[in-house]
């Protein structure tokens, strides 16, 4: 039904992609750009950076639906998106799909999100909140305003001393592009709110390029052979935020959600 | 002390964005028009308060942080809406009460210019007498009457816009609103004496710069102003897709009727 859905869509897209002015194109067909650079010559990607896509409610494409919490109406419905994975669905094994089943169905008291966790890679990527690339020769930093999570992505090979919610960083350029090479995750984080989910077995290569002064292109492969068949791949853009004024502000909402989490505890328990 | 420092850059980024945008010209349509053809959106959080605000808890405790208010540092030029002292209660008492009162949960039409940063895209389509602005967010629509310029014909939640071409900026003014829509998440709302006047120009292929002077002399001591980017959704399959969401608010609208009500 979804496939149904779209072609004609697609059809209306491509005609209106041939009216409008040229967008940055994906860096395969792309007439290489080249970036600014820093003092030691690498391209430049300071800056604060978003996603504008609906891949934290569903890295798959999908249509919109009601959200979760009727009493928020429209306000908290699912946004329809068109998915940032290459090549259709992601290959779960058979086991691995039912629990990700059963995670979309117990969301709103399993998705890390709620419990303000941290976001682990790449949903820091796309959540709807900015965050801000700091580089220098080594490491390179990023910042997101979610949750105040940050990378540190080691130039140096450096290996990990531990599991952690972010992963172990190590870097590396390419000519255009930073290459990312993330292990030791713990197995807490989810892709996205719909219960999409990994093992500790996780293993995530990016690969940032500029496209143009104010865009990036990001891919991922993600790799995971206690839930996946194969690795996979996502893409998407990624937008400077251009406001003279663009800061990361503060979201530190561990204090969001006490409510949520102890909330049967207070004397009258919340309904 | 966030005020401060929230002011005070804020008057930097509107000085820089009207005053000083360095001379863009745009791509031509067939007529010679700026071309503004395609699929944007903003990106920002003046769809939670238009206005400078912290970081905050869901109103919905049981959601978390998942729906908790990102800090943002508004779009208003100084900062401020200058309700007048009545309409300002009015303001609070809406946002107190918004989980009831607030349109966009109701899936009601977002009005102007609310469904510019509403946080979905949209799709400008530009012909030589009318252009259209397609809202992914409820289906909404609108139409600028670029030629035979007209009062409307009725109250609406989207109004009635007339627009002209001033050089680079596409010029559009907004009449004949209902008093229905809000501004945002936050309460901050207009009478239907509501006139918007937008200017929008391109500030380069994949950026446009929005600006609005808001006026409404039954709520307002005077004309304000916001101003925003805009952004091209630039993956190569870009596209509006169908969020039509009355659907999704039956319950929260009518449940109270069920035999079982919801809760």
């Amino acid at each position: 039904m979804r496939a149904r859905f779209l072609g004609p869509m697609m059809i209306a897209a491509a005609a209106l992609l041939e009216a409008a002015p040229a967008p940055p194109q994906a860096p395969a067909q792309a007439p290489a750009y080249r970036a600014p650079r820093t003092k030691d010559g690498k391209p430049n990607l300071n800056g604060i950076w978003q996603a504008v896509n609906e891949a934290n409610w569903d890295l798959e494409g999908h249509g919109a639906a009601p959200g979760p919490f009727w009493q928020l109406g429209a306000e908290f419905s699912v946004p329809p998106g068109m998915g940032i994975v290459e090549g259709g669905p992601i290959p779960y094994k058979p086991e691995a799909l039912q629990k990700r089943k059963a995670n979309f169905a117990n969301r709103m008291n399993l998705d890390p999100e709620i419990k303000c966790y941290l976001p682990g890679v790449p949903r820091a990527m796309y959540m709807p909140y900015p965050f801000q690339i700091v580089q220098s020769t080594d490491p390179i930093m990023m910042v997101f305003e979610y949750a105040g999570a940050v990378r540190t992505v080691y130039m140096k090979k450096q290996p990990a001393p531990a599991d952690s919610w972010m992963g172990w960083s190590n870097g590396r350029w390419e000519g255009e592009t930073l290459v990312i090479d993330t292990t030791d995750f713990n197995d807490l984080s989810w892709f996205d709110r719909s219960g999409n989910f990994h093992s500790d077995a996780l293993h995530v290569v990016e690969r940032i390029t500029a496209l143009a002064p104010n865009h990036l292109n990001y891919e991922a492969t993600i790799e995971d052979p206690k839930v996946f068949t194969r690795p996979w791949k996502i893409s998407m853009p990624l937008y400077r935020r251009i406001e003279k004024n663009a800061q990361v502000l503060e979201f530190k909402c561990v204090e969001f959600a006490e409510d949520f989490i102890y909330g049967a505890l207070r004397k009258v328990p919340l309904k | 002390m966030v005020t401060s420092l929230v002011t005070s850059g804020l008057l930097l980024a509107v000085t820089t964005v009207a005053g000083q945008a360095p001379a863009y010209r745009a791509p031509r349509t067939p007529d010679g028009k700026p071309n503004f053809n395609g699929i944007w959106q903003a990106m920002n959080t003046a769809n939670w308060d238009v206005e400078p605000h912290a970081a905050g808890p869901s109103l919905v405790r049981e959601l978390g942080a998942i729906a908790a208010v990102p800090g943002g540092l508004g779009i208003v030029e100084g900062g401020e809406i200058p309700y007048r002292p009545e309409a300002l209660a009015k303001k609070k008492e809406n946002q107190a009460n918004r989980l009831k009162l607030d349109p966009e949960i109701k899936c009601y039409l977002p009005g102007v210019p609310r469904a510019m940063y509403m946080p979905s895209p949209f799709q400008i389509i530009q012909g030589q007498k009318h252009i259209m602005i397609v809202h992914e967010f409820a289906g909404a629509v609108r139409t600028i009457y670029m030629e035979n310029h007209t009062e409307a014909p009725a109250d609406s939640w989207m109004g009635w816009s007339n627009g002209h071409w001033e050089g680079e900026s596409l010029v559009i003014d907004t009449k004949g609103f209902n008093d229905l829509s809000w501004f945002d998440r936050a309460g901050n709302f207009h009478s239907d004496e509501l006139h918007v006047v937008e200017r929008i120009r391109a500030r380069s292929p994949e950026t446009l710069s929005y600006e609005a002077t808001i006026e409404d002399p039954k709520v307002f001591t005077r004309p304000w102003k916001i101003s925003m980017p805009l952004y091209r959704r630039v993956e190569p399959n870009a596209q509006l897709m169908e969020f039509r969401c009355v659907e999704f608010v039956e319950d929260l609208i009518y449940g109270h009727l069920r035999k079982q009500p919801s809760k």
